[in-house]
């Protein structure tokens, strides 16, 4: 399996604390089928500031030990940009990474609010030939009051990204509900962990799959934990169709 | 790994992947029939859109733009529809940049055009989609981005978005020479094509006539005549 985003990198942000904590949670991916992460930094959210040079340190720090640790997974860099006015700029200007070289770029929304500039900031990064990905978009309140603001981003071709938590009920009911009806308008095509630590928020991308196959059956499941992170990783568009809930007879005979 | 041409094209695109259909003659008689127009005014600007959606007027601009450019006219296919972007899906063409990213940076508007996929034949894709495309096609930039491509080329042609639903080709019309209205047998509405029509004629665009698209071909002397030298399947 591929993990779009995860915090796995020692001591940057609220990922773990230290190189053994990320031998750890890094373990847990694998044990659970994981082999490829890509693997973030809070790049600019206000609590942790991670600079290109900070970033880049903690990533070689991570592949020298899990290489030594002989852990077989690949580590993509990328970092988490918390959405900003002026984020195009600050892109071009080299402060920010995106996803390898896959040409995909993770935004996350400010969780209270969706700025008036949040749709103009996102179109000036796709001018830097960049395809947004967006992060965990149901954990935004704004967009939960609006749910015609997930209908602009879906016609801008933003691709977005669900945390699996928020699946399983982690951030509430309401970020739940979010995450299902983004699903089904098509904005979400994809999960990720977004895992931070072996306990908490741990990096077991497995526990999402039979969650999803009940409610869309075994295609969409396939698509959001396989088929589409790959399509990510190789650079290509995805296509952002909607996803229908499968009827309980349906789903019973399906047995 | 080489790209082959002829795979990533849509097949639709028949003037060049069915050059003797029938469809394929119908739309070099459509380049014919816009060349003897030409006589009452030039027309270096020509904008296709339909009523509503699903007329086929993105195949239609694909095709047009086909059989001018192989009449040896330096040719331009602008994908300004910035509602369901299709040109790059029918010619395989990436769109990570191309009208809207040469609309914010106007002087450098020839990095976004790509070849096509035959002599004389140049794309622009839609490039990044805008949160506001009608706001974008009907800016001051967009009219003189008009101008600066039919300076640099015989003809460009525009796909537009459908004109009953947005405002987008409405606006556009005013920096074209001429509107081409593409309706579709058997599934646009007489009613809804009309009112297309109106909106184009309100704002005294100059409407060059309707393109009737997906006839289902069925007098066999008029099939056999076009189909003149192939073998019927």
């Amino acid at each position: 399996m591929i993990d779009l985003h995860a915090h796995v990198l020692p001591g940057v942000d609220d990922g773990p604390k230290t190189l053994e904590d990320t031998l750890a949670v890094v373990r847990q991916a694998t044990t659970d089928g994981t082999t490829i992460i890509v693997s973030v930094a809070h790049a600019n959210d206000g609590h942790f500031d991670v600079s290109r040079a900070q970033y880049e340190k903690a990533f070689s720090a991570a592949s020298t030990a899990l290489a030594a640790a002989s852990i077989g997974v690949k580590l993509i860099p990328a970092m988490e940009v918390r959405l900003g006015p002026r984020l195009a700029q600050d892109f071009a200007e080299g402060k920010f990474l995106a996803i390898g070289n896959t040409g995909y770029f993770c935004v996350e929304l400010p969780p209270n609010d969706f700025p008036a500039y949040t749709l103009d900031a996102l179109f000036e990064l796709s001018l830097e030939k960049l395809r947004i990905l967006l992060i965990h978009p149901e954990r935004n309140r704004g967009l939960r009051k609006r749910p015609e603001l997930a209908d602009r981003l879906l016609r801008m071709e933003v691709l977005g990204v669900a945390s699996g938590g928020s699946l399983l009920g982690q951030f509430g009911p309401e970020v739940e509900a979010a995450a299902w009806q983004l699903i089904e308008m098509g904005l979400i095509q994809a999960v990720a962990s977004d895992g931070h630590s072996v306990s908490k928020r741990p990096l077991r991308l497995s526990a999402y799959e039979p969650v999803i196959a009940r409610r869309y059956g075994e295609a969409v499941s396939e698509a959001m934990l396989h088929t589409t992170p790959q399509q990510v990783l190789e650079g290509l568009p995805v296509e952002l169709a909607p996803h229908e809930r499968i009827g309980w007879r349906r789903f019973f005979a399906g047995r | 790994m080489p790209l082959d041409l002829t795979q990533m094209l849509d097949p639709k695109l028949v003037v060049l992947t069915a050059p003797r259909s029938v469809a394929a003659e119908q739309y070099r008689a459509l380049r014919t029939n816009l060349e003897f127009m030409s006589v009452g005014g030039a027309l270096e600007r020509i904008m296709i859109t339909s009523a509503t959606p699903g007329a086929g007027k993105s195949l239609t601009a694909g095709n047009l733009a086909l059989a001018l450019a192989q009449a040896s006219k330096n040719t331009l296919l602008v994908d300004a529809d910035l509602r369901r972007p299709m040109i790059h899906h029918l010619f395989g063409n990436a769109n990570l940049s191309g009208l809207t990213t040469a609309l914010t940076r106007p002087d450098e508007w020839e990095k976004y055009v790509q070849r096509g996929p035959i002599a004389n034949l140049s794309i622009m894709t839609s490039g990044p989609i805008p949160p506001n495309p009608s706001e974008l096609l009907s800016s001051v930039t967009m009219i003189s981005l008009a101008g600066q491509l039919s300076q640099t080329y015989d003809i460009v042609v525009f796909d537009t978005p459908p004109v009953v639903s947005f405002t987008d080709a409405v606006a556009l019309s005013q920096t074209m020479d001429g509107v081409l209205l593409v309706v579709r047998a058997g599934h646009t509405s007489r009613k809804s094509d009309i009112k297309g029509k109106e909106r184009l004629s309100q704002v005294n665009a100059r409407v060059l006539g309707v393109v009737l698209n997906d006839v289902q071909m069925q007098d066999e002397a008029y099939s056999y005549y076009y189909g003149y030298g192939e073998k019927k399947s």
